[in-house]
């Protein structure tokens, strides 16, 4: 059965002033338009109700016509035996009451896929099996709307302020491109440069990903351009300063045939807008890094918060072409140079049951990092059947810290008992070397496949430290002073390989079986080597801060798993069995640390399709996480002297299990939709940490597996319509508990924390002025089964307007406010910031292309970054120095091949 | 693609055009059968007699719809009751429907005695659905009447079939309904065969004199002036029932 609905507004219509009501008329054809359809049943169906308000049948010539139908929002269906269904959305009223369609071609009649298709208040979306499917035209958006804008229109479908894109409560994990990855990885890049108007359809669909630990669901969003939007170029730059301290700045060229993209970017600033907050390795495609497992102990540094002053400059390219039919060659380099100074000033409450203390510190940290990426990717079809993938890249990076901190300890009664002065630099070089290869092979059979896989991971490391710390203890308190003035060297390289075969074959056409192999092997070397300050130079070697370390890990992991499919439910169930052997050898002391672990994980999926648009899901999964090197390792690491970590060689893996329940529906006509998730997760030999306090407040934290670690909890929201569609409603509530374990003084200790929270918000989104408001309300109860004084509960308000309009002579004018309390923090702490920002920009040219807008960031100068985190007996409130009010003039030009108008690209 | 193949797929073409114009079915005898779960029908009453019959087994009666573009008759066979203490208990109507000319003639049996409705055309509310199923060989859609609070009723029409009628007195639906349910699937029709022929519908008109005809508004008066006092029963419920088909 084939649906077509589509919204007949003003296309057909004729104003008749003497009808009683609707009126419809029309001439049905068949497929090949070669002939009129006779005995075509016509009807008019009520959407509201699906009430059969009048029907009749096509004459010999296909004609038909139908009178005094009431006023409603109706369905003009077509049907015929031999052909699809053909509807016709239609909003009647007595101004849009005479309906005539001379040429009504029905379509063939559907032999595999059901497809819907909803034209209605112009918003066309349908499903193509599990596709959602929205064509894009039919929803309206402004006149430089990027695909961003675009999304933000489609119901369903909501995207926040970094970008990040969620359907149906969902986030969405990958966005491509007429199928492809456009110019990297990272959605944003896509969504935020791609002009609204070159867009065919947006597509949305659920596909499993193996993230190593087990089979997870992500949402993929295909953006398909249309035909006449995959050749040419378009590029903007832009420039805006406040003449002062402030500037941003920005080119981009794209230039694209078909197959062929290239784009060439450069990008610098020192404001908050650099854009480069979530995962640098993301922005621009350097996934290459984040993907690779074998890189234990060094984590990608990102900058994720606005805090502090930044400094950015990055450049690059990204090409891409098809060579051939059956050759896609891919190629990226990016530069990226940028600096971030940070200003902290804290306050932590250490809550014991016998005593309290306070330390104050001070922290004054910059860094700098460097990276080169260069990116290379080979798709080549081997015949309809087979595909082989390489892929190979290269990452030289180096970063620089220089932070001084200091430290003071006070007593229960305010009394100052120790200052420390702490000094840290550190200068990093790392080159990462990764590489896949794998071969997909498809056969005959449907739905048999195989897939073998390898990948290469190499990574080497350098990096030099220095420390120098100054103890000192005050008013006659206990304690040795003590300086520490150390050079540190630390070499790391590993280098690893993991093959991988998975099977999938068929054992019904509902059934099906999956298998999968995976060898993983890892070697390490890591030698921290450290010298202590004779006077003139650092020549004395400190033994207890130095090591040498080598480290092996085997894995084999085999899985079996069974998959019944059907069109309304998908059920699938199997385990995963595997081996770990780990050989820690300590080279100082001929000593290895030896871990053989067996795990099996099962894991149960269970999804019930009610319809397309309406779904219930059950997901069970097993994962275990193994100790990094640096976890297990016994060794000080006093980069930190006021808390100093140590590794744990009989550090376990961890094992957890989860489950995750959820439920969606949407109505696409009445544009409404509800979500529900639940979840819960609770881990054995969960990861934690064992900290001893001294009894000058000085800290060391030793890693230890803990029992009985769980969070849970249950999120629900949903979108509504009220006063005729004319506001937006949509609320959400959530509620969480969270169990986590650890032991402080060698006690055990168990923080629960209890959330609520709620929130709503309202929107109004008319030709030339949108208005949203939204409030969120969360409330937490923190317990700490050790010390009771941290257990207060807090709460934290957050508001946030929006609204932007049109004005004449093509100007714009938008603002946002953002108001924000957070309850008991303490006293220096508890700021309720109201941060306002507003803009009014005019546009120049024929074209509009050209943009000047003044921009007033924090116009009240209130913008602070207060967080609050309790971990344990510690309540830690910390304010970081940021960038308050600033004003910009900003400059932009865009162009492209067309000489037309051009799609805006913003930048965050 | 050479002039032979050509030729040939023009001749497919009009073959398979020409059955699109061949299948509408305009004029024909339409076999149904009813099947009523007799625990359902009776599930609150707890006279005596009801332990006597056997009312695990569904009852089933066979009807015959004769029709053309515009009129239809609707007959039950003349098999007789295999348990005659139970013919009683279903109902077995003639119903003519006149579409051209909005004219209901109707003979109902009623305590023992035969009622005779002359009425125009019953119109119902359908709601229309997306689900489909095979009836007799032919596509038909469900569309639903919901009759009261507590009875909705599921009819399956075909397109194919022009004439806009069914079993009983149902009609208004864009083809013939082939299949006709209560929702709890107590009374069933399925059409078990379509005979396409020019039956001649005027002349199987149930004879009945003028006189007798009586209108269901007078009807429904008549009966709950004379009964609507008694206690035992429910008299709007009894012709609530005996007016939903």
């Amino acid at each position: 059965m084939k649906h077509l609905l589509f919204l007949v507004f003003s296309l057909f219509t004729f104003s008749c002033v003497y009808s009683q009501g609707m009126h419809y008329s029309g001439v049905v054809n068949d497929t090949m338009n070669n002939q009129p359809l006779a005995n075509a049943v016509v009807m008019v169906v009520n959407l509201e109700d699906s009430v059969l308000f009048g029907f009749t049948r096509t004459n010999q010539k296909g004609e038909f016509e139908l009178k005094d139908i009431p006023f409603s929002e109706q369905e003009l269906l077509i049907s015929h035996p031999n052909y699809g269904d053909k509807s016709y959305y239609v909003i009647g009223s007595p101004e849009n009451n005479r309906i005539e369609i001379p040429n009504i071609i029905l379509p063939e009649k559907a032999t595999e896929l059901d497809e819907v298709v909803v034209f209605a208040n112009k918003e066309p979306i349908y499903f193509k099996g599990d596709t959602l499917v929205y064509v894009a035209d039919s929803f309206k958006t402004k006149e430089n709307a990027v695909v961003e804008d675009l999304l933000k229109k489609l119901p369903g479908i909501d995207v926040d302020e970094d970008g990040n894109i969620t359907s149906q409560g969902q986030s969405v994990t990958k966005v491509l491109v007429d199928g492809d990855e456009f110019f990297g990885e990272d959605p944003t890049v896509a969504t935020k440069n791609l002009g609204a108007k070159g867009v065919e359809t947006v597509e949305v669909y659920e596909t499993t990903e193996d993230n190593g630990d087990g089979e997870e669901t992500v949402q993929v969003m295909d953006v398909k351009l249309k035909e006449e939007y995959k050749k040419g170029y378009f590029g903007k730059i832009a420039g805006a300063t406040d003449f002062q301290d402030f500037y941003e700045g920005e080119v981009l060229l794209n230039s694209f045939n078909k197959d062929l993209k290239l784009s060439v970017f450069g990008l610098g600033s020192n404001t908050p807008n650099t854009g480069f907050g979530v995962g640098d390795a993301y922005k621009y495609g350097l996934t290459n890094e984040l993907n690779a497992n074998f890189e234990d102990g060094i984590s990608f540094s990102n900058n994720t918060s606005r805090r502090g002053l930044p400094r950015t400059f990055k450049g690059g390219f990204y090409y891409s072409d098809k060579i051939g039919k059956k050759a896609k060659l891919g190629f990226n380099y990016t530069y990226n140079n940028n600096d971030i100074q940070q200003l902290k000033e804290s306050k932590s409450q250490f809550i014991f049951a016998d005593t309290t203390y306070t330390t104050r510190e001070n922290n004054n940290f910059f860094e700098n990092q460097e990276s080169h990426a260069i990116n290379l990717s080979l798709d080549l079809k081997l015949d309809s059947l087979t595909k082989l993938i390489v892929e190979p890249s290269v990452n030289i990076k180096r970063n620089s810290i220089e932070q001084t901190d200091s430290t003071s300890f006070l007593s229960a009664l305010n009394s100052r008992t120790s200052s420390t002065l702490l000094n840290n630099t550190l200068d990093n070089e790392g080159l990462d070397i990764n590489a896949t290869v794998r071969l997909e092979r498809q056969f005959m059979k449907r739905k048999r496949e195989f897939t073998a896989e390898y990948q290469y991971g190499y990574t080497d490391n350098e990096a030099d430290e220095r420390l120098y710390s100054d103890i000192r203890y005050l008013n006659g308190n206990p304690g040795a002073d003590s300086l520490t003035n150390q050079s540190k060297v630390t070499l790391s390289n590993t280098q690893g390989h993991r093959g991988r075969l998975s099977y999938n074959e068929p054992l019904t056409r509902k059934w099906n079986l999956e298998l999968d192999y995976k060898l993983d092997y890892f070697f390490g070397d890591q030698s921290k080597s450290t010298n202590n300050f004779d006077g003139q130079a650092f020549t004395i070697f400190d033994s207890t801060f130095s090591n040498n370390f080598e480290n092996t890990r085997l894995e084999n992991r085999a899985s079996v798993g069974l998959k019944y499919e059907t069109r309304k439910m998908t059920f699938k169930f199997g385990t995963a069995a595997r081996n770990v052997q780990i050989d820690n050898r300590n080279l100082f002391t001929e000593t290895s640390i030896l871990q053989d672990v067996n795990n099996l994980l099962p894991y149960t999926r269970f999804i019930y399709k009610f319809s397309n648009a309406e779904r219930l899901r059950f997901t069970y999964r097993t994962s275990s996480q193994q100790p990094t090197i640096t976890q297990l390792q016994p060794i000080l690491d006093n980069s930190n002297p006021n808390s100093v970590a140590i590794g744990n060689p009989d550090l376990l893996p961890t094992y957890a299990h989860s489950i995750n329940i959820g439920y969606n529906k949407w109505e696409a006509l009445k544009r409404q939709w509800v979500w529900i998730n639940g979840y819960f997760t609770a881990t054995n030999d969960a990861f934690s940490s064992e900290v001893i306090y001294a009894p000058d407040g000085r800290t060391i934290s030793r890693a230890i597996n803990v029992d009985g670690n769980f969070f849970t909890g249950l999120n629900a929201g949903a979108g509504l319509n009220a006063f005729d569609k004319f506001l937006r409603v949509q609320p959400n509530i959530g509620v969480s508990y969270n169990k986590f374990n650890s032991r402080i003084n060698t006690l055990d200790n168990t923080t629960t924390n209890t959330g609520f929270d709620g929130g709503l918000e309202l929107s109004i989104d008319r030709d030339s002025v949108f208005f949203s408001i939204g409030a969120n309300y969360s409330y937490n109860i923190p317990e700490s089964s050790l010390s009771f004084g941290s257990n207060q509960p807090y709460s934290i308000q957050t508001y946030r307007m929006n609204f932007s309009i049109d004005l004449p002579w093509k100007m714009e004018f938008e603002t946002d406010a953002d108001y924000f309390i957070n309850s008991n923090l303490s006293a220096g702490f508890n700021q309720t910031p109201l941060l306002i920002n507003a803009s009014l920009s005019k546009r120049f040219l024929k074209t509009e292309n050209l943009t000047l807008s003044f921009e007033a960031n924090d116009i009240l100068n209130q913008n602070i970054d207060v967080n609050r985190t309790i971990n344990n007996n510690v309540i830690m409130d910390r304010t970081t120095q940021v960038i308050a009010r600033y004003f910009l003039v900003r400059l932009q030009l865009r162009f492209n091949n067309n000489k037309t108008k051009v799609e805006d690209e913003r930048w965050y | 693609m050479n002039a032979g193949i050509k030729k040939f797929a023009t001749l497919l073409l009009v073959i398979s055009a020409s059955n699109v114009f061949g299948q509408f079915t305009a004029n024909g005898k339409i076999e149904f059968q009813r099947r009523t779960n007799l625990e359902k029908k009776f599930k609150d009453n707890d006279s005596p007699w009801m332990n006597k019959v056997n009312l695990k087994k569904p009852k089933i009666e066979s009807f015959y719809l004769y029709f053309n573009d515009s009129s239809s008759v609707f007959l039950p066979s003349d098999v007789v009751d295999e348990d005659p203490r139970m013919s009683w208990i279903t109902s077995k109507n003639k119903v003519y429907q006149n579409f051209k000319s909005d004219e209901l003639l109707e003979i109902m049996s009623f305590w023992g005695s035969e009622l005779v409705v002359g009425d125009t055309i019953k119109e119902r509310v359908w709601k229309m659905t997306n689900k489909r199923r095979i009836i007799a060989g032919y596509d038909c859609r469900r569309a639903i009447w919901e009759a009261n609070d507590s009875t909705t009723i599921y009819a399956w029409y075909a397109e194919e079939i022009m004439c806009s009628s069914g079993p009983e007195t149902f009609n208004g639906l864009p083809g013939m309904i082939l299949g006709l349910a209560t929702e709890d699937g107590g009374v069933v029709y399925f059409a078990k065969e379509v005979l396409k022929d020019n039956f001649d519908v005027e002349k199987r008109i149930p004879k009945v004199k003028e006189k007798d005809k009586l209108t269901e508004a007078e009807i429904r008066k008549a009966v709950t002036e004379q009964y609507g006092a008694r206690k035992d029963f429910n008299v709007k419920e009894m012709l609530d029932e005996m007016f939903l088909w």
